[in-house]
């Protein structure tokens, strides 16, 4: 019998879809299902209240904080990975001594787990044996260490730590967009008298535009969905200065155990991720 | 002219060295630092040692003031690390023989619908985790797999099918595909080129989709802290948590963690050379395809 190239294909990826979507499913549709119900474990009930879960949300104080610190962290993130792995990417496309040495370096904080990463910002901004205050005092730029997690500044220093993560695929990414960009592009636009400037937005921007944009998408779908970083370098604090809308589900899951509004919360959180990956497929198929 | 373009260059690469190093090296210096260091403040270990790695694995050690237990938590450490030893590379090893097949039917056959798999697959991985968190963490309770090794590997296996399914089949794509149509013209199953043609130029792809599985199951924290945390299956990464209660002895917390980490920066420097061949598919290529 001969079979045809999409049924041997098929063949192929239906097993891996049924794992992952039977594995996946479930818990979606479960979770969903809770959202629509007010969980007691005192009393022992399960009341169906419809919507009232996700009418809650909208006068809870809380978590329209934790809204405003996700989407300042996305935003944040979003923009620091994207010019961090251009410059990055730009450097390592330059014929400079040592380049695989500084390679390896550069991929060193993806290999990083999120927790690790967290830990890595504890050690560097700790107040009493942090490295960046033992280097700003001993260096005698400030005299008192500081304490960098405040309520102001936590949420940048959280993007700036999620994008030490990330930038490393980001910048291979545009790296290798990078390099198939031919040399007499730029020959030719230099004789033409463009200046650096035009060079980049003539010859090399339109080269990179497509991996810059998988970047920020990548980017964005991460940071949207990050917890274990909050968890693990702030706890989300001080106070809730540092909780996104992840944290703030997840602390109601299993610290408040009031699983139907921590459901509802976090059914609200996947609307809004798919809703961002959906604009960006549309952009992604649209832009060719 | 052309000097100061270089000079300029230069100091951008170092500060793009140090802004990558500087983070791990403020975690390891902790892990040589003794209670000295870390008192006076100081940039770098004046009196390096590695008690803290020794007492993390269980040995008593004579520190600059006296004694030192081991750390009390070490048989758990030990544990999830042997653990995770056993789920990263069943990881790896699941996620390669299921993913292969399937990366090369949809990165080089004509398949219809192509799109429509592939935006399966990847919209289950963008999923936010703490959406599935509490359902995961009932249904694996129920069935009794939260004491188990073979659930964590269920679990970590739904992270990785799909990103290395994506990542391969653009790999595949991008293979010449002439000496495979030779190899078939000349007789060979579609098997057999696969076997005999793709299969060989494919090795570096797939040897790093490989890495990058196994980093997944290695890295993963939440999953198995919500998960495996207080179960024998609890792995190496769950186990670090308990060091969330000792604030006070950061050597030992930050020898930890680098120990976690080593293994995984080993294995992406071996990675490095590779990932910048593995291109990554266009979705938007996909679409129009079909």
């Amino acid at each position: 019998m001969k079979l045809g190239d999409t049924a041997f294909a098929l063949i192929l990826t239906i097993p891996l879809i049924a794992l992952v979507l039977s594995i996946n499913i479930y818990p979606i549709a479960y979770s969903f299902w809770l959202s629509l119900h007010d969980i007691s474990l005192i009393k022992n009930t399960i009341t169906p209240v419809g919507l009232q879960q996700y009418a809650k949300a909208l006068s809870d104080t809380i978590f329209h904080g934790s809204v405003f610190v996700s989407l300042r962290f996305v935003a944040e993130s979003v923009l620091l990975v994207v010019f961090l792995s251009l410059g990055i990417a730009l450097v390592l496309n330059e014929k400079i001594r040592g380049l695989p040495v500084l390679k390896v370096l550069v991929i060193l904080p993806w290999a990083l787990s999120e927790f690790a990463v967290a830990i890595a910002g504890r050690f560097f901004l700790d107040r009493n044996y942090g490295f960046l205050n033992a280097l700003l005092v001993s260096l005698g730029i400030v005299k008192e260490p500081l304490y960098f997690l405040n309520a102001v500044n936590a949420v940048d220093w959280l993007a700036f730590f999620f994008a030490w993560n990330v930038t490393p695929i980001g910048a291979y990414f545009i790296l290798s967009a990078l390099q198939t960009i031919p040399e007499e592009l730029y020959k030719q636009a230099k004789v033409d008298g463009a200046s650096a400037l035009q060079r980049f937005r003539m010859v090399t921007f339109p080269f990179i535009r497509y991996a810059l944009l998988i970047t920020a998408v990548l980017a964005t779908i991460l940071s949207a969905s990050s917890i274990v970083l909050f968890f693990a370098l702030t706890g989300g604090g001080p106070g809730f200065a540092s909780t996104p809308t992840t944290l703030y589900a997840f602390r109601v899951f299993f610290n408040a155990q009031d699983f139907g509004y921590g459901a509802a919360l976090s059914w609200l959180l996947l609307a809004f991720v798919i809703t961002i990956s959906v604009l960006y497929f549309r952009l992604l198929s649209r832009r060719r | 002219m052309v000097s100061v373009r270089k000079i300029l260059v230069y100091v951008a690469a170092a500060i793009v060295g140090l802004y990558s190093i500087l983070p791990i090296y403020s975690l390891v210096i902790i892990s040589l630092m003794d209670v000295r260091d870390v008192v006076a403040g100081n940039v770098f270990p004046v009196n390096p040692n590695i008690n803290a790695y020794l007492r993390i694995f269980g040995f008593d050690v004579v520190g600059p003031y006296g004694p030192l237990r081991a750390y009390g938590g070490y048989e758990g450490l030990m544990r999830g690390l042997t653990n995770i030893m056993i789920v990263a590379p069943t990881v790896m090893a699941i996620t390669i023989i299921a993913v292969v097949p399937a990366a090369y039917a949809l990165g080089r056959l004509r398949v219809r619908g192509r799109s429509a798999l592939v935006l399966t697959l990847l919209a289950s991985r963008s999923l936010p985790p703490v959406s599935v968190a509490l359902p995961y963490f009932f249904l694996f309770s129920q069935l009794g797999l939260r004491t188990s090794l073979i659930g964590m590997i269920i679990v970590h296996l739904t992270i990785t099918i799909p990103i290395t399914t994506w990542i391969l089949m653009g790999f595949f794509a991008a293979l010449p595909r002439d000496l495979e149509k030779a190899a078939r013209i000349d007789g060979c199953s579609r098997l057999g080129a696969f076997r005999r043609v793709v299969l060989p130029m494919a090795a570096p792809g797939i040897a790093a989709t490989a890495v990058i599985a196994f980093l997944f199951s290695w890295n993963d924290f939440f999953f198995s802290w919500l998960l495996s945390q207080g179960t024998p299956a609890a792995t190496y990464n769950a186990q670090l948590s308990g060091f969330f209660n000792f604030q006070n002895e950061p050597a030992m917390f930050a020898a930890a963690v680098t120990v976690q980490i080593l293994l995984a920066t080993v294995v992406a420097t071996a990675l490095q050379r590779y990932i910048v061949r593995l291109r990554i598919v266009d979705p938007g290529a996909v679409v129009v395809e079909t």
